[in-house]
């Protein structure tokens, strides 16, 4: 009976145990902890067009931001999230925090950031910015309601005050006194604004997602219907670039990188693995 | 009526309410002018004069309406019972907005320039062109204005809009034409500077010079400029400067002397000036004032009219034109508050269900101590448990929970608890990645190279790294550099393939909805009946 042949070097390596993969994995994102290794910050055009839409804005309307994020992703969101509201407050443009009841995580996670920025940079809650809480969309059924009568579907505030008592919003009625939409959404075609708010008001709207989401979003970049986008923590990373404040997104696109370079590594490793092994083979079926 | 033909009738007449409102309109009837007038423009003809105001049906919905009288002492008719000029898909420049219209006779015909808005809240100065009894009208490319030489560097940010580089935001202007040229006057608002009044002049209205510096600085503009006028003063100017319903009067003598008057009421207190015109025999300015209580959302929230005021001093504004007869309201847009807080009682209503469902399956283990009974113990202990603290202990914007120990606690278990295991849980993704990675994404036909291929250069492309890979690169080749790979591929090759696919989803959504929204579809009423004995 034929022993079975012992495997070869290239064997073992492409069936290795996966804890050394993941060993090795973990050590580096942690020395990257640690290490801040610099990348310089490219600045791609639907970012730079989300910039010049905040830049450009006309007085007297305020922004919508629809923390729709979860903490799942929240590292990703966060950096998106944070350099939107840092624009919007040197801008002085009044913004309303809004999240879609699905995602109850969001409902804290936006306006833990928006306090924090507020803080940091003084701003006053009411004049500044307000959060509305969460609100049932019913699948655009309450984006059709909530575009025509805003202080009436939005009767108060997430702390319970009337929305009417809050200095910003006294002259904000509907969908035509905002002036741009953004949304920080891992599922963002989810949310119903494209249909119910851009496509019949033509009100700006602007997308936050994942880098993974992002690829779902640019025929619609193209076409016009989305003004702008930020793909996950490099997309925000480069938003920081134009603001010119490097901030956490910009440490966290770096060490992405690190890990996309690994995992584009384990697969060029693995593949010739493979491909060394089945040539060894052949050679020793040969002799 | 059985439960299913119940709920297939109330879905089906909820659904109809909300398409009904989506698509038809909020009123019907009326005239065009019905929901407000403003920005009146005289112009003064052979036949007498003619008053071209915007009107509107609706909140951005404005057209062109016109009045004439053959004497000062006739009464004013309309031009038209229809709007003298519409809004056009194929014009966007005045899609939502006209005003501060100013109009004057010129190479035989009457020319109009009005501030348009746009659906995106862009102004351009607009013009149309019409024939002398002020019923034909034809839209003309607005005005260009050139900037000086060398251009305006340090006057703010420049905008490239149909009217050429202008240093701001148009929110007046002033027109004159004698001698065979044109003389606008425009008051724009430079971001960090203010409003200030610039001069442009030109025989083409396609190359009007803009010149250096303005004809009126920030300083003797009033502050909440509401309207603006201009007329000539023998070789200086005459700027009128509507603040609410103040008027303050600034004169240019040829020497460029500003002389400020005092600031003159116009209007009643409650009442505010829109726009503003001046002609040999008054002041012709559009007023509004706000109405209390407010009335349904088909109607304007402001009392809006045209006035003559004359110029002696003390003179009291003669009314010239008010909205036009009312529409009827189709009542739908009015509902539409309610059945949107029906649908929310409904969706939050549907959010208990799984706490519900959880709570009896649990609740069975604990009551029959099945096997692992404590584990749905601790699921009852976290669930009332945070449900009691997020109440007392959740506070947003400048509100505190009911004591910091609740707030604190509630922070805790959100913050350091709930977030972190999130994110870990959705980290464990990048492990199993690599392990995939590695192990399965094996390259063994031309297909698999294609997409593993693009998966590698959208993948690092996107990343900076694939930026210092674009960097070493020289500019000729700038083709061979990932970040432009990456775009390509996500920009062209994805973004078709994706569009195919989204089409396909959408068609087969609207399907599926109109067949749930019709009751053709009975899956979602599964179980309604019970099951048979």
């Amino acid at each position: 009976m034929k022993a079975d042949p012992t495997p070869g070097f290239w064997d073992r390596v492409q069936h290795c145990s996966p804890r050394v993969l993941y060993l090795l994995f973990a050590v580096m994102m942690v020395a990257l902890e640690f290490h801040t290794v610099r990348f310089p910050i490219p600045v791609p055009s639907y970012v730079n067009k989300l910039y010049q839409a905040i830049e450009t804005l006309p007085p007297g309307k305020i922004v919508i931001l629809d923390s729709s994020m979860d903490a799942g992703w929240y590292p990703e969101a966060r950096g998106a999230f944070e350099v939107i509201v840092r624009h919007l407050f040197k801008r002085g443009i009044p913004f309303a925090v809004f999240t879609n009841t699905s995602f109850f995580e969001g409902q804290r996670l936006g306006p833990q950031i928006v306090e924090d920025v507020a803080r940091e940079m003084g701003k006053e809650y009411g004049r500044d910015y307000c959060i509305w809480g969460a609100i049932v969309l019913a699948q655009g059924a309450g984006l059709q309601s909530l575009a025509k009568d805003i202080h009436g579907q939005v009767k108060v505030d997430a702390s319970g005050r009337p929305l009417a008592t809050l200095p910003m919003m006294q002259k904000v009625k509907d969908i035509q006194d905002i002036g741009l939409i953004f949304s920080v959404c891992y599922s963002w075609e989810s949310v119903q604004w494209l249909g119910f708010i851009r496509s019949v008001y033509g009100t700006p709207y602007a997308v936050g997602t994942s880098a993974i989401s992002s690829s779902t979003a640019y025929p619609y970049l193209d076409s016009g219907q989305i003004t702008g986008m930020i793909p996950g923590a490099a997309g925000a990373a480069s938003y920081e670039r134009l603001l010119k404040s490097p901030g956490s997104a910009t440490r966290i696109a770096a060490v992405q990188s690190f890990a996309v370079l690994y995992v584009v590594a384990a697969i060029a490793l693995g593949n010739l693995a493979m491909a060394l092994a089945a040539l060894k083979t052949r050679r020793e079926a040969k002799t | 009526m059985t439960k299913r033909a119940f709920l297939k009738t109330l879905a089906f007449m909820t659904g109809l309410f909300f398409v009904l409102e989506f698509f038809l309109p909020d009123k019907v009837g009326g005239r065009f002018d019905s929901y407000e007038v403003h920005a009146p423009a005289p112009v003064q003809t052979s036949s007498g004069t003619h008053l071209f105001y915007a009107g509107s049906y609706a909140d951005r919905l404005p057209a062109l309406g016109g009045l004439t009288r053959t004497a000062p002492s006739a009464p004013w008719l309309p031009l038209s019972e229809n709007p003298l000029l519409q809004r056009s898909p194929l014009v966007p420049e005045d899609l939502t907005g006209m005003q501060h219209l100013a109009g004057l006779p010129a190479k035989g015909w009457i020319e109009l320039f009005y501030i348009g808005t746009s659906a995106g809240q862009n102004t351009t100065l607009c013009h149309a062109s019409g024939s002398t009894d002020g019923l034909q009208w034809y839209r003309k490319p607005p005005p260009r204005f050139l900037p000086p030489s060398p251009p305006l560097q340090r006057a703010g940010q420049t905008h490239l809009r149909p009217n050429g580089p202008l240093p701001g935001n148009m929110e007046g202007f002033a027109v004159d034409y004698s001698n065979d040229q044109w003389t606008f006057l425009l008051l724009l608002r430079i971001t960090g500077k203010g409003l200030s009044v610039w001069q442009a002049t030109g025989r083409e209205l396609t190359a009007l010079q803009l010149a250096e510096t303005p004809l009126c600085p920030p300083e003797s503009i009033p502050a909440d400029v509401t309207a603006f006028d201009g007329a000539r003063a023998g070789s200086g100017w005459t700027l009128f400067f509507v603040a609410l319903n103040q008027l303050t009067t600034v004169t240019i003598d040829s020497h460029g002397t500003l002389t400020q008057s005092t600031p003159r009421q116009l209007v009643a207190t409650g009442e505010r000036v829109t726009a503003f015109r001046t002609a040999h025999d008054g002041f012709y300015i559009s007023s509004a004032r706000d109405r209390h209580p407010t009335p349904p959302r088909e109607f304007s929230p402001r009392d809006t009219q045209l006035l003559l005021l004359p110029t002696t001093e003390h003179a009291s504004p003669v009314m010239i034109h008010h909205p036009g007869p009312r529409p009827t309201p189709t009542y739908l847009s009015r509902g539409i508050l309610t059945a949107g807080t029906f649908l929310q009682i409904i969706v939050a209503t549907a959010l208990l269900i799984p706490v519900i469902n959880l709570s009896l399956f649990h609740g069975k283990k604990i009551a029959r101590l099945t096997p692992g009974w404590s584990m749905s113990g601790i699921f009852f202990i976290c669930l009332i448990g945070m449900f009691l603290i997020t109440l007392a202990g959740k506070g947003t914007g400048t509100t505190q929970g009911q004591s910091e120990l609740w707030t604190q606690t509630y922070s805790f278990l959100f913050k350091s608890i709930i977030q972190p295991m999130g994110t870990a849980v959705f980290s464990m993704i990048a492990f199993y990645m690599v392990s995939a990675a590695y192990r399965s994404f094996r390259v063994r036909s031309l297909e698999s190279i294609l997409l593993m291929a693009s998966a590698c250069i959208v993948m690092i492309g996107q990343m900076p790294l694939g930026e210092l890979q674009a960097s070493v690169l020289p500019d000729s080749t700038y083709y061979l550099g990932l970040p432009w790979l990456s775009q390509k591929l996500l920009t062209v090759i994805n973004a078709c393939a994706y569009r195919g696919v989204l089409i396909g989803l959408t068609i087969g959504g609207i399907s599926i909805a109109i067949r749930i929204w019709l009751g053709l579809d009975n899956s979602v009423y599964s179980g309604l009946e019970g099951k048979p004995r």
